[in-house]
């Protein structure tokens, strides 16, 4: 064979290849480029590159939105759900990771210029004054650049640098596609439907007393002592802040600007100096709605991590904004800046107060019981006699047995609680609650929650088998018992007796370990679905609280019952609760204390203080 | 502009396009320009230094000429002959000292302030100079010209910006090969387009880029990994770790050099041979006559004769034999100026103890069997071994493979101290079911990793075997009927292409030193 053929066929195995690998990278996509054609997987192409894949998305999409959110990561926390209902719009959040103003106004400008805009809201961070136009340093421009059309360049080189990539980009995304769970995993952290951080894991992770959180995120407590990192991008932040503003103004959209509340160590971190500088010119730009430092930012329990804050920080801000009293709001939380009051704003912020922890926690115990019968053959089993002695004990010891509702509305709207607050609870909703203990509760005035098995209420047998089992109050008598006893959900048909099931049996809320994720799924929420029908149905109760059957849960089941509008979780963990006001997380996984027929009263008493 | 890099290959095939598409006298001026435009993308800051090194050189080499013109018209015992031998003699020094003390201020400086050990100096006088890229390269390749001149080996060349080509010629710039004036320079003035020259290149190339990034790459990540923290490691891992390094090694830099040599060859030119299959060593000797065969030969040519001959190496040598005698006494001479090359090879690679030590490692292992060589015959002769067979030549090749594997561990150890710890774990905690209890997959490699690794050296054994039996691959190739052809091609392409590793492609090793 010449040389000359062997050449020939070299370039066009050459050629092959290369429209093979474009092929490749185009149907799987995994940047979302492409418009994703086979996967149609964009929380996968915005975990890889946010800057590249939201631009795609809401170019397919932008007729469901005509407003938007913009900023840095923080602005994640902007609940788009919520703006929709506070100002009639419908929102998308278009945030992306470490967003710099450069990054915003580009997004603005290309929003703006090619789309109907009612609204933009910017969440300004601190760094904002720190960093400018990062994109071109950045060393992987496909993972970290932005998209051409908002960006500018070269078009021909931004699609090329996505045609003939690393073909194993697009091996990882097929293989992550194998992989991939319902919860947010590592390859996959997006919501597309808002285009936040998909937050449900997260959100799902119980918070309580403060050494138990510095033990979980270390990080508060070792971020860095240095106090004078310059800012040195201000006047390029707020110039283009202020083509935005103009942008806008031209436009007539409607623009929010909101200074992201800042953990005070990170606060701390900067120059002062050059943050006042940051902030006078920032109102000068335009007026805000400054959260910077406020009561809770000295609690590192409203942030993820040292430079982000929580949801639930989130959600206080809008409500601060938009005046909707149904959220618990701190004192003096979020000003309204303008260039009359920022000078005196800015100087105040280093005196801010922090919240005193006995102001918005309380220390909550839960007693646990199952059955009262007057043979107390195991620690299950209470006697009359002990139950009533008990209660008279918190009786006269001036402990008020609360309900769900009241801590509902401490949590969500910061209603305080009455004095030595506690719950009273009952698993699996024996005949004998109603028998012994209604009568007893109702003299003293306190009130329990009893999570019944939706399956088994009514019954003295176990399902289809006639075999005996302790009897379970029915509905009529749940009926009775209201204004004293909640009913609420011990699992529909998920506690069940292993040796009494033909099948395999759900003794837990788990998954079994070979069940695919949506089988399970789906059977979880059937269950769940079935219980609070039918405690609905008989009562008219919601169910928002679950004892999870023998305390098992993990981060799946929790994220579905969440989803279905559980708000009040709890396992059987010995131990007190710390509640915290407007933190939704601190009712989930709640311990209870194990009642038994040998807790004197006195013991009790000494176990609760 | 790694080699590895999409731009590299856009950078060749511009190259490429524009000599060729240039009348041919014009050729070796397009070649200029690419090599510097290659050199100023690697870093247009240190210009200066390859700039400087070939004016400095090209001046020493003109005046070493003229000097020699006047000098063969003159009897060898005249008066003036002498004084312009001096002359020359100081020309040379001057310019060998100029380039090597550039290089020992922009290499060695720091490490020899280390040496001397005092933070206070290091602070004070301490450099932070970058490094210009292929600086050693480009030094011994100028500086072996102004000494050929010297010894009247070849007439200067007078034109400075041909000179200049040869100093910076793009593909060598980065790892070499080290190549001599008389061989390169007249390649470079020019050549006529042949489609043979393309294709050898590119299977060169891709030949160089299976090495590289299939297997070397590969290993790679795997070494890196336990070396990170070499210590906790079973001596098994320790030695599976060494080994896939000397894997690596050769992948990478033999493979970078066939990739140079590949791109050459496009441009119609040959460079030096700097891998004669190493692997096929007998003895440690006869290694470094096949492993970066030109840094070798330019040391043995400029420096070890030089010093072997010089006066001061003759009166010890007179010395030794008058005094000590046997052996010895002859062995001690050439033992001084081995122990100066191999010292020399040592730091050349880095300016740190690990590299003087592998120096002072093979010079002392070539040393001894020279001193030995006497007592090896004894042996051989009573256990009647016959040297001359095939069984034999497997055990020197494996005693070789060896010695050159034990001298890794120095240079791979994080530190010289750990190399000790290091021999030791192998030797004395070897533990050797964790070859095989998984614990090798830990580090980053999957098991079809290992099969790629595994495939890929017997596929280049067999290739070096068939080179070792005197089989010019290419040329066989080329004989093949079109479909053996094309399956040959397709094959390592494919491996390229689907087993490469790409993307975060390690640095060439040897584009450091």
């Amino acid at each position: 064979m010449s040389s000359k053929k062997w050449l020939v066929a070299f370039f066009s195995a050459i050629i092959l290849a290369a429209s093979s690998l474009a092929l490749f990278n185009v149907l799987v996509d995994p940047f979302g480029v492409f418009g994703d054609p086979l996967f149609d997987w964009y929380s996968y192409s915005l975990t890889q590159n946010t800057r590249v894949a939201k631009f795609t998305f809401i170019d397919r999409n932008h007729e469901q939105f005509d407003s938007y959110v913009l900023g840095a990561s923080g602005s994640s926390a902007f609940c788009v759900n919520r703006l929709n209902g506070y100002m009639d719009a419908n929102f998308f959040n278009f945030h992306f990771l470490g967003a710099d103003m450069h990054n915003v106004e580009d997004t603005a400008r290309y929003l703006i210029e090619n789309f109907t805009v009612e609204n933009i809201v910017i969440g300004i961070s601190i760094t904002n004054g720190v960093y400018f136009d990062q994109d071109r340093q950045r060393e992987n421009p496909k993972m970290h650049s932005m998209h051409v059309s908002a960006a500018g360049g070269s078009r021909i080189g931004f699609f090329g640098r996505y045609l003939w990539m690393n073909p194993q980009y697009s091996i990882d995304k097929i293989v992550a596609f194998r992989n991939r769970t319902y919860l947010p995993g590592a390859s996959d952290w997006f919501d597309m439907t808002t285009g936040a951080f998909d937050k449900r894991g997260r959100g799902a992770q119980r918070i309580g007393c403060m050494e138990e959180y510095h033990m979980t995120y270390p990080e508060f407590a070792s971020f860095p002592y240095y106090n004078d990192v310059r800012m040195l991008q201000i006047e390029n932040t707020l110039d283009s802040l202020v083509r935005i503003r103009d942008m806008c103004e031209a436009a007539g959209v409607n623009l929010i600007i909101i200074f992201n509340p800042l953990f005070y160590r990170h606060f701390d971190y900067f120059n002062r100096d050059d943050f006042n500088e940051f902030f006078v010119g920032l109102a000068d730009a335009v007026p805000f709605w400054c959260f910077t430092m406020n009561a809770l930012s000295f609690d590192p329990r409203f942030f993820y991590d040292p430079t982000h804050f929580r949801q639930a920080l989130g959600d206080m801000i809008l409500a601060r904004i938009f005046d909707d009293d149904s959220i618990y709001i701190p004192e003096d939380f979020g000003v309204f800046v303008t260039p009359e009051n920022a000078l005196e704003r800015v100087l105040s912020l280093p005196y801010v107060e922090p919240m005193p922890l006995e102001t918005n926690t309380v220390n909550l115990p839960i007693l646990m019981y199952h059955h009262i019968d007057e043979y107390a053959a195991n620690d299950m089993i209470v006697t009359p006699e002990t139950f009533e002695a008990q209660m008279r004990a918190l009786y006269e010891n001036g402990f008020t047995a609360i309900t769900l509702d009241q801590l509902l509305d401490f949590v969500d709207r910061g209603v305080p609680l009455p004095e030595q607050p506690v719950v009273i609870t009952f698993d699996d909703g024996y005949l004998s609650v109603y028998e012994y203990a209604f009568p007893v509760l109702e003299r003293y005035g306190l009130n329990a929650v009893a999570f019944v098995i939706g399956e088994a209420v009514g019954t003295d047998t176990y399902k289809d088998t006639g075999y005996p089992t302790i009897p379970k109050f029915c509905f009529q008598q749940a009926r009775r018992m209201a204004g004293v006893v909640s009913i609420q959900s011990h699992s529909y048909d998920m506690h069940q007796a292993a040796f009494l099931e033909e099948g395999r049996a759900r003794e837990n809320i788990l998954r079994w370990p070979d069940e695919p994720e949506a089988d399970y799924i789906a059977v979880l929420r059937e269950d769940h679905r079935r219980i609070s029908d039918l405690v609905y149905t008989e009562l008219g109760e919601n169910v928002i609280a679950i004892a999870y059957p023998h305390g098992i849960y993990d981060l799946l089941s929790r994220v579905i019952l969440l989803d279905m509008g559980v708000r009040v979780t709890m396992g059987v963990e010995s131990g007190g609760n710390t509640i915290i006001m407007g933190m939704p997380q601190s009712l989930l996984g709640l311990n209870r204390f194990t009642i038994t027929n040998r807790t004197s009263a006195e013991d009790l008493i000494a176990m609760l203080e | 502009m790694p080699f590895t890099s999409i731009n590299f290959i856009f950078f060749i095939v511009g190259a490429l396009l524009f000599y060729y598409v240039v009348p041919l006298r014009f050729r070796w001026i397009a070649l200029l320009l690419a090599s510097y435009v290659f050199y100023m993308v690697g870093g247009w800051t240190t210009v200066f230094y390859i700039v400087f090194t070939t004016v400095l050189t090209f001046c020493a080499a003109q005046l070493l000429g003229r000097l020699n013109t006047k000098l063969a018209g003159l009897p060898g015992k005249d008066a003036e002959a002498i004084r312009i031998k001096k002359l020359k003699k100081y020309i040379v020094s001057l310019t060998i000292l100029i380039c090597f003390g550039m290089l020992f201020v922009l290499r060695y400086w720091n490490f020899t302030l280390e040496l001397i050990g005092s933070d206070r100096w290091m602070e004070q006088f301490g450099l932070n100079l970058l490094i210009p890229l292929g600086v050693s390269f480009f030094i011994f390749q100028s500086v072996g010209y102004v000494i050929d001149v010297y010894r009247g080996k070849h007439s200067p060349e007078g034109n400075l910006v041909k000179y200049a080509l040869f100093v910076s010629f793009f593909p060598q710039i980065i790892q070499g090969p080290i190549s001599r004036f008389h061989e390169l320079s007249p390649q470079l003035d020019g050549n006529a387009f042949d489609f043979t020259n393309i294709k050898y290149g590119i299977q060169l190339i891709m030949w160089g880029y299976f090495k590289k990034l299939v297997i070397a790459d590969r290993t790679a990540v795997a070494v890196n990994y336990i070396f990170e923290n070499i210590t906790i490691h079973s001596g098994a891992v320790i030695a599976f770790a060494v080994f896939f390094y000397c894997i690596q090694l050769y992948g990478d830099f033999s493979g970078g050099i066939d990739i140079t040599r590949g791109v050459a060859k496009m441009f119609g030119i040959d460079l030096a041979i700097n891998f004669r299959r190493p692997i096929f060593a007998i003895s440690l000797a006869d290694f470094w006559r096949r492993w970066h065969i030109t840094l070798g030969a330019w040391l043995k040519d400029y420096l070890f004769y030089s010093m072997a001959l010089s006066r001061p190496i003759i009166r010890i040598g007179k010395f030794t034999r008058r005094k000590i005698g046997g052996t010895l006494g002859k062995v001690i001479p050439t033992a001084i100026c081995t122990f100066t090359v191999y010292f020399l090879i040592g730091v050349w690679h880095g300016a740190n103890f690990r590299w003087v030590a592998f120096g002072i490692w093979n010079a002392t292992i070539i040393t001894s069997s020279l001193l030995m060589a006497g007592n090896f015959t004894w042996i051989k002769a009573k256990l009647r071994i016959n040297d001359k067979s095939k069984c034999w030549w497997v055990v020197s090749i494996a005693r070789t493979a060896f010695i050159v594997f034990m001298g890794r561990y120095i240079t791979r150890s994080p530190r010289l101290v750990y190399t000790l710890s290091m021999w030791r774990s192998t030797f004395t905690n070897f533990q050797f079911s964790t070859l095989f209890d998984g614990t090798l997959l830990q580090f980053g490699l999957t098991s079809l990793d290992m099969v790629i690794v595994a495939l890929g050296v017997l596929v280049l054994l067999f290739i070096e075997f068939r080179q070792e039996k005197g089989v010019e691959i290419r040329e066989s190739l080329a004989k093949r009927c079109f479909i053996f052809q094309m399956i040959a091609m397709f094959l390592l392409f494919a491996a390229i292409f689907f087993f490469g590793i790409w993307g975060d492609a390690e640095y060439f090793i040897y584009m450091q030193f």
